[in-house]
């Protein structure tokens, strides 16, 4: 009897301090927009950027962890902070915004759709193989995904996008997405912009897979340039602030956190020296004779030579998720490979104008004339691939379109063991260990399914 | 002392009262108790009526009286070193003299365990060791984990660095769990305290701070060893009946000194007793002095045109070996030209620290109170410049035994602890990190004037930009830390009948911890803040804990006791943590919050409460059998609403042989024990749920992105996956011992064999990340311990003038994880640096260190590369296991009259650092071996491509940076190296002076080495190191590590 008394006052003794003051249960759709665009700008911003900036030597990696990287020694356990946040941070939030938002709400749901895109081929340009149908399902205790075919990811990301649009062309949202959305504060016609700018990309990316890719790229162009992507105003971009946890990331590395780690690439340099470049003051320092000369390939020589400048890195700089002057490349190429040289040109020449007043502030007319004035009879892949790779410093296509197209020409880092300049991601060592359905791939010139 | 006397005088009359009351049913026999030696009085002999709770101490004259029901027939008399007796009373007389024999075999020598019950040892039926208070004065270390270091068989002491106040951490038995708490719980005077050890993380910091920062200290530290009495250590989870689940890992019993009933006639007694330490650093690294700053130089082969390239086999005409090659400030590394005059900044920046240690205690006592009361403090200053920890603690223990049937008692502890503490690991301000990479041509000391880390303009005089000057990062970048505790705890036990005592017991802990970090406007740390930056952190703790024991002790009939227990248990924990963070300081050296731009706060709190019930009955035949089982239900409010309580019982049964066969003169007491053993461990707090957060982003390179972001909120749900269907964790442990006392107490032997098994283990199960999680806590996992203790004791030599006592105790742990979750082999513990961790692999013992390997054939040979060094294997794996094969300490103590030396050995065989400061040194050119860089190494191993010996040579350049370094294309196993050591872990010589004044009794003189000798062949720091402390489960890890201390200690005590 008296047990029994002890026995209930113990229990009662213990009770209702099982919830934790510390979190809330549940989160509302803005902030959990705002929580999924920081995990993109993390995965557009950061390592994964740096890395594939050294592997298409826009930049040297010269010290520690980025000079190995640069030898393209890149293992399983490097990458893992990177695979966390796309699929924890990001896919999962995106996954669980589209829910929470429900069909009262499909600009929401159709945002979330877009940077699900993104994310997702962002992780199947560099992984190959991916799980996606099979994943984010650990709260139904299945612990482990099976991963998709490339192929059948690059459709999902189609599918992705097509949806996105008509969800974002609805309207009439219960909760309207304002200062919440970094990218475009709630801007329904620039999201579908961006939905078509990255359909153009994933059709070009099958560039070597499918040999209609042009006419789909051409055609999500149009519509791109139907939804107002005809000047940087469409351009989307992983905002940055002042506030030192705001830090653009490349200024976060660069400037402060892991100064003397990566410097700009000679191979780079000596190209935009080679058309004497204006962009040259934006992109990089000066090194202390006064020139523009990055590290050469495998010098690991970070003495008295460039690195990213401040246009790239401040703070607040902008890091391009996807932008008008991409688009232009990109309907340069799509029209080239379409037979349509003219309009290959025209597209080739406003990319680089538009680029150069982006950063300049003006189209230097001499540069203009000699590198921007190509016609139907002088275009050629070399020169729209070649362009776009100056303008793409800093996002991650100059990498991709090298595997596709091998322009420009690039030679290995001398001290790699490996046989030439690696072409995926490893498997992260998560997946290795806790994914008993993982597809494990860890030699890295084993290309991924567009790049074969 | 005059102030007592009206108080006890008021406390006789009391008692005589009482007495009065008691008259009717007993009757007060009364005696004296005398040594059967010298016929001298014996004092604080325990008296107890058989078969009955009543009991009383002798005085100081020897005498007792008891108040004896009138059916008594035996009175039981036991003291520490004498041989107990059970007496009858004589009929018709209420005289009971006794003559106590001296017992060198220590057969009744009695115990404190769980819950302040003292214990006849002969009647444990599980292995426990005492640590006495002496022994923990004669270390001569001011934290009590630290202490017991090397004197316990079993008890794995890891201390984490010669700074004053750092942790220090132990495990009995191996870790049991793979992520919760691996260390045993304290206990002072029956009440649990806190001994954990935290750092300050700001809520948007998202790796594991443990990885650097500054040592902190454990908690234990707080108690200041001159006030401890005895520790025991009860090594497995045989306390857990009776302390709930924090016993689990057994048991750390701390007793304080009490106040006894005075010696000599007096009934007032006082000690003083101040020391001096000086401590210099022990061991550092070789460094090369040759070779000064530079990226692009020495060793290297270059063609004749300059260009530095590897050949293979016989050098080209043409070719050269650079070993001068050009200055470059630009870099870490010291690939430079040779320096003409060398500066050797390591050695010159370690000072030598400073300690002093006084403390006084009073000691007074009348026949119904006792008090001691105690004041000590302790101010130390590091081998790291501006580095300090103090600590002043005030204790009062007060007992009284107001009548026969009522006594009551409280101690009270009042600490002020805390210093100002250095950075230390992976860190841009850390003082190794700096001082390591100094190139010799550059003087840390050459800044301008008094503060010679400066430049002219006050900015950092650094030899790299990126780098704090160790000094600046010493006096410009203080930690300070200051706590404030209370541990209290006080008492009432009532008799209401002879056969039971009822004692309820309240015990509270609580502090607030207060810490401020500041960071110089110009300091490289913390990496976003170059405008300066404070970090003010409050962490408060509070811990209410209560126990109703009723006890029950019955004489069965003449062969047989029975003794039970029957208990409630209340406890209640608290924590709470504040951080506030100021960023971009406007005045420099101004240092609040006022004066920061850009603030950030984060806070958070946690409780946990857990009931109990338990029962503890212990049934004894003669002196000869001791049976004991024990079963405890608890509850837990972590549980959520899934379950709410659960059971865990105990049974162990100890054999006095001797008592059967008889005792020979060869063997003169033997024991055997055998237990079992179950605890059951609660969740941790708040993890039945899935819960939305602030998220973290980063790359492990920058401080990453995090919330509020441009003046926006964010929330996502946790990558940690709640589970409301968790069991409590066990941990079964079965063990057999024997105790065997030869020679008349000249030889002893005690070993312990054990096996412990962990099950349901309740973790932090990693998961893949797309499952959109990255961990769910789950109860999986089986580990299991297995070992054997040993303990043995000898007296080669003994006469009245000398006496030579060896004590050996020696332990061996073999850990193996046995399973993890269905399908996974492999477990990341706790999070840690990108290029390694620690695991907890299937088959392996827990927590070996995992990280990159070379690539080898089925010969173990390495696979080399065209370019000619090793390829790395695409797969990381374990490279290593931190802990030891064996440990032991080797205690020689040689005594000539009053003159006592002794030297305590420690030895420690195996247990595998990874030494990621000598890798990275390595890489820099900083190491000695890297000093031979003016020839070419040939990296003995096969080529890649045909199997075939390598015979590409490869420059000095390339072999120290990339194949003993850690750059480019490295695996971390080169790092990997053996922290065995052999070490004098103490030396002491001490000498009693008797004075024999009425005023001043004797002097206690006594010098006191510690840590002088160390042999090792780590080729870092002293391999007692620990990157992460007493705080984190990670070991091993070495990654520019504040070094170890060695120090001497000059100390005189008082005795009034």
């Amino acid at each position: 009897m008296g047990v029994l008394l002890f026995s209930a006052g113990c229990k009662k003794y213990v009770e209702g301090e099982d919830i934790s003051p510390n979190a809330p249960a549940s989160a509302t759709p803005p902030l959990i927009l705002s929580a999924s665009e920081l995990s993109v700008f993390a995965t557009y911003g950061g390592n994964l950027g740096r890395i594939t900036s050294m592997w298409a030597q826009q930049n040297a990696g010269c010290q520690f962890q980025s000079e190995a990287n640069d030898q393209y020694v890149v293992d399983e356990g490097d990458i893992s902070n990177e695979w966390d946040v796309i699929y924890t941070r990001g896919l999962k939030n995106l996954r669980i915004l589209k829910n929470q938002a429900g069909a009262a709400n499909p600009t929401y749901q159709g945002i979330s759709n877009v940077l699900t895109a993104l994310m997702l081929g962002t992780a199947t340009d560099l992984w190959g193989d991916v799980p996606y149908s099979d994943a984010l399902k650990g709260e139904d205790l299945q612990l482990s995904a099976a991963y998709d075919k490339q192929e059948d990811v690059l459709k999902t990301v189609q599918n992705l996008l097509t949806e996105a649009v008509s969800l974002l062309s609805k309207g009439d949202d219960v909760i309207v997405p304002g200062a919440d959305d970094f990218i475009y504060g709630g801007d329904n016609e620039k999201w579908i912009g961006f939905a078509y700018m990255l359909k153009a990309r994933y059709h070009m990316r099958t560039s070597k897979r499918n040999s209609t890719w042009h006419t789909d790229a051409l055609k999500a162009i149009d519509s791109a340039r139907a939804y107002g992507v005809t000047s940087e105003a469409a351009d989307a971009n992983c905002v940055f602030g002042t506030n030192s946890n705001e830090y653009n990331q490349w200024y976060a590395f660069v400037k402060v956190s892991r100064r003397n780690y990566i410097k700009a690439s000679k191979t780079f340099t000596d190209l935009m020296n080679t058309i004497n470049d204006p962009r040259r003051s934006a992109y990089f320092t000066k090194n202390d004779s006064g020139r523009y000369e990055g590290s050469a390939l495998g010098s690991s020589n970070l003495k008295n030579v460039s690195e990213i400048g401040s246009y790239f890195a401040s703070p607040s700089s902008v890091t391009p998720l996807a932008t008008y002057v991409e688009s232009m490349f990109i309907e340069a190429e799509a029209a080239l490979a379409a037979g349509d040289k003219g309009r290959a040109a025209g597209a080739h020449n406003e990319a680089i104008k538009a680029h150069l007043t982006q950063v300049t502030g003006s189209a230097d007319p001499a540069y203009v004339a000699a590198q921007a004035s190509e016609t139907a009879a002088s275009i050629t892949l070399e020169k729209i691939m070649t362009h776009k790779y100056v303008a793409g410093y800093t996002m991650m296509e100059p990498y991709n379109d090298w595997r596709r197209t091998g322009i420009p020409a690039l030679v290995k880092n001398p001290n790699s063991n490996l046989s030439g300049i690696a072409r995926r991601l490893p498997t992260s060592i998560d997946e290795r260990l806790y994914n008993t359905k993982a597809t494990v791939v860890q030699n890295l010139m084993e290309p991924v399914w567009w790049d074969q | 002392m005059k102030n007592f006397k009206p108080l006890l005088k008021a406390m006789m009359l009391i008692g005589a009262f009482s007495a009065v009351n008691a008259w009717a049913q007993t009757r007060l026999i009364v005696g004296t108790v005398k040594s059967a030696k010298d016929q001298s009085s014996l004092a604080n002999v325990s008296v107890t009526v058989k078969g009955t709770n009543i009991s009383t101490f002798t005085d100081n004259e020897g005498r007792y009286a008891i108040n004896a029901p009138q059916s008594a027939k035996q009175i039981v008399f036991l003291l520490n070193n004498y041989k107990g007796i059970t007496s009858d009373i004589p009929s018709g007389s209420d005289a009971l003299d006794v003559i106590m024999e001296e017992d060198p075999v220590g057969m009744s020598t009695i115990t404190i365990t769980a819950l302040g019950i003292s214990r006849q040892q002969r009647a444990l039926g599980y292995a426990t060791q005492n640590v006495s208070g002496k022994e923990i004065a004669g270390s001569g270390e001011q934290n009590v984990v630290q202490a017991i270091s090397s004197k316990v068989a079993g008890a794995f002491v890891q201390g984490s660095g010669g700074t004053p106040g750092a942790s220090a951490k132990i495990i009995l038995r191996g870790n049991a769990t793979f992520n919760g708490n691996n260390q045993p719980l304290m206990v002072v005077d029956g009440v649990p305290i806190d001994n954990s050890t935290s750092q300050t993380t700001a809520g948007d910091y998202p790796f594991n701070m443990n990885l650097q920062g500054v040592n902190q200290s454990n908690r234990g530290v707080d108690i200041n060893p001159d006030d401890v009495e005895s520790i025991n250590v009860l090594k497995g989870p045989a306390a857990a009946a009776l302390y709930g689940v924090r016993g689990a890992n057994g048991a750390i019993i701390i007793t304080t000194k009490r106040g006894k009933a005075g010696r000599g006639g007096k009934n007032f007694s006082a000690t003083f007793s101040s020391s001096v330490e000086w401590s210099k650093v022990n061991k550092l690294p070789e460094i090369q002095m040759t070779y000064g700053q530079g990226a692009t130089g020495g060793g290297r082969s270059i063609d004749s045109a300059g260009v530095r390239k590897t050949y293979a086999g016989v050098v080209p005409p043409g070719w050269t070996i650079v070993d001068a090659g050009t200055s470059n400030p630009g870099t870490p590394a010291s690939w430079g030209p040779k320096v003409a005059n060398p500066v050797d900044n390591m050695k010159d920046f370690f000072q030598t620290g400073v300690a002093y240690n006084n403390n006084f205690s009073i000691n007074a006592g009348g026949e119904r109170t006792t008090v001691r009361a105690s004041i000590g403090n302790l101010r130390q200053s590091g081998i790291v410049p501006n580095t300090e920890f103090k600590r002043t603690s005030v204790r009062v223990n007060t007992d009284t035994r107001l009548t026969n049937k009522i006594s009551f008692g409280s101690s009270i502890n009042f600490i002020n602890s805390g210093g100002t503490r250095a950075q230390n690991g992976s860190n841009l301000s850390g003082v190794m990190l700096s001082i390591l990479r100094s190139p010799v041509d550059f003087n840390l000391r050459g800044g301008q004037g008094e503060d010679f880390w400066k430049n002219p303009d006050g900015s950092n005089y650094t030899y790299l930009p990126f780098y704090d000057n160790p000094y600046w990062s010493a006096y410009e970048n203080p930690f300070t830390d200051d706590v404030n505790r209370i541990l209290g705890n006080t008492y009432i036990t009532y008799r209401p009948l002879d056969w039971i005592d009822v004692t309820y017991r309240v015990g509270i802990d609580q502090y607030t911890d207060t810490r401020k970090q500041v960071f110089a406007v110009g300091s490289n740390q913390p990496d976003n803040a170059p405008g300066g930056e404070i970090n003010e952190n409050i962490q408060r703790y509070k811990e209410f804990y209560s126990d109703l024991l009723i006890t029950a002790r019955r004489e069965l009939n003449e062969d047989l006791n029975l003794n039970v227990i029957l208990g409630n248990n209340l406890n209640n924990r608290f924590s709470s943590d504040q951080f506030l963070r100021g960023r971009d300081l406007a005045i420099p050296n101004f240092y609040n919050l006022s004066n920061a731009s850009n603030l950030y706060a984060s806070s958070g709190t946690g409780r946990v409460k857990t009931a109990a019930m338990y029962l503890n009955a212990e049934l004894a035949y003669k002196s000869m059998l001791y049976l004991n089982v024990t079963g405890r239900n608890e509850w837990a409010s972590t549980f959520g609403t899934a379950k709410s309580s659960f059971f865990y019982p105990s049974a162990n049964a100890s054999f006095v042989f001797t008592e059967a066969i008889g005792s020979n003169n060869i063997l003169s007491y033997g024991k055997m024990r055998i237990a079992y053993a179950q605890a059951g461990i609660n969740p941790p707090a708040y993890a039945t749920r899935t819960y939305y957060t602030q998220p973290t982003f980063t790359d492990g390179f920058t401080s990453g992105l995090n919330f509020p972001y441009l003046g926006m909120n964010g929330f996502g749900q946790s990558n940690g996956l709640g589970n409301s269907a968790l069991e409590p964790e066990r941990n079964t442990g079965m063990e057999i011992g024997f105790d065997l006392r030869f020679l008349k107490g000249r030889a002893t032997l005690d070993v312990t064999l054990y096996n412990q098994k962990s099950t349901n283990i309740i973790l932090g199960m990693p998961l893949a990340p797309s499952t959109g999680y990255s961990s769910v806590v789950q109860n999986a996992g089986e580990m299991q311990n297995k070992g054997i203790e040993l303990v043995i004791g000898a007296t080669p030599v003994k006469t009245d003038k000398f006496s030579w006592d060896i004590n050996l105790n020696w332990a061996s742990n073999r850990n193996e994880v046995l399973k993890l979750a269905p399908g996974v082999d492999e477990i990341s513990t706790e999070a840690a640096f990108a290029s390694n961790g620690s695991y907890a692999i299937v088959g392996e013992p827990y927590g070996v260190i995992y990280g990159t390997k070379w690539r080898r054939n089925e010969a173990g040979q390495l696979l080399i590369g065209a370019n000619g060094l090793p390829l790395v294997d695409p797969k990381r794996g374990r490279i290593g296991s931190p802990y030891p094969k064996w440990y032991g300490g080797l205690r020689n103590t040689l005594s000539y009259k009053g003159v006592n030396l002794t030297f305590l050995w420690d030895v420690r065989e195996g247990g595998e650092i990874w030494n990621g400061t000598w890798g990275r040194m390595m890489q820099l050119g900083r190491t000695k071996e890297s000093e031979a860089r003016d020839r070419e190494y040939l990296i003995e191993g096969v080529r890649a491509s045909d199997g075939q010996p390598n015979t590409r040579k490869i420059s000095a350049y390339d072999y120290f940076r990339t194949f003993k370094g850690d750059a480019g294309s490295y695996a971390s196993e080169n790092a990997i190296q053996d922290g065995s050591w052999v070490r004098l872990r103490e030396l002491g010589i001490s000498y009693n002076v008797k004075v024999g004044s009425k005023f001043l009794q004797s002097i206690d003189l006594g010098i006191t080495g510690k840590n002088v000798l160390l042999f090792t062949d780590y080729t870092g720091v002293d391999p007692e190191t620990s990157l992460t402390g007493a705080g984190s489960n990670i070991g091993g890890f070495d990654y520019f590590n504040n070094p170890g201390m060695k120090s001497w200690i000059a100390n005189v005590k008082f005795n009034f």
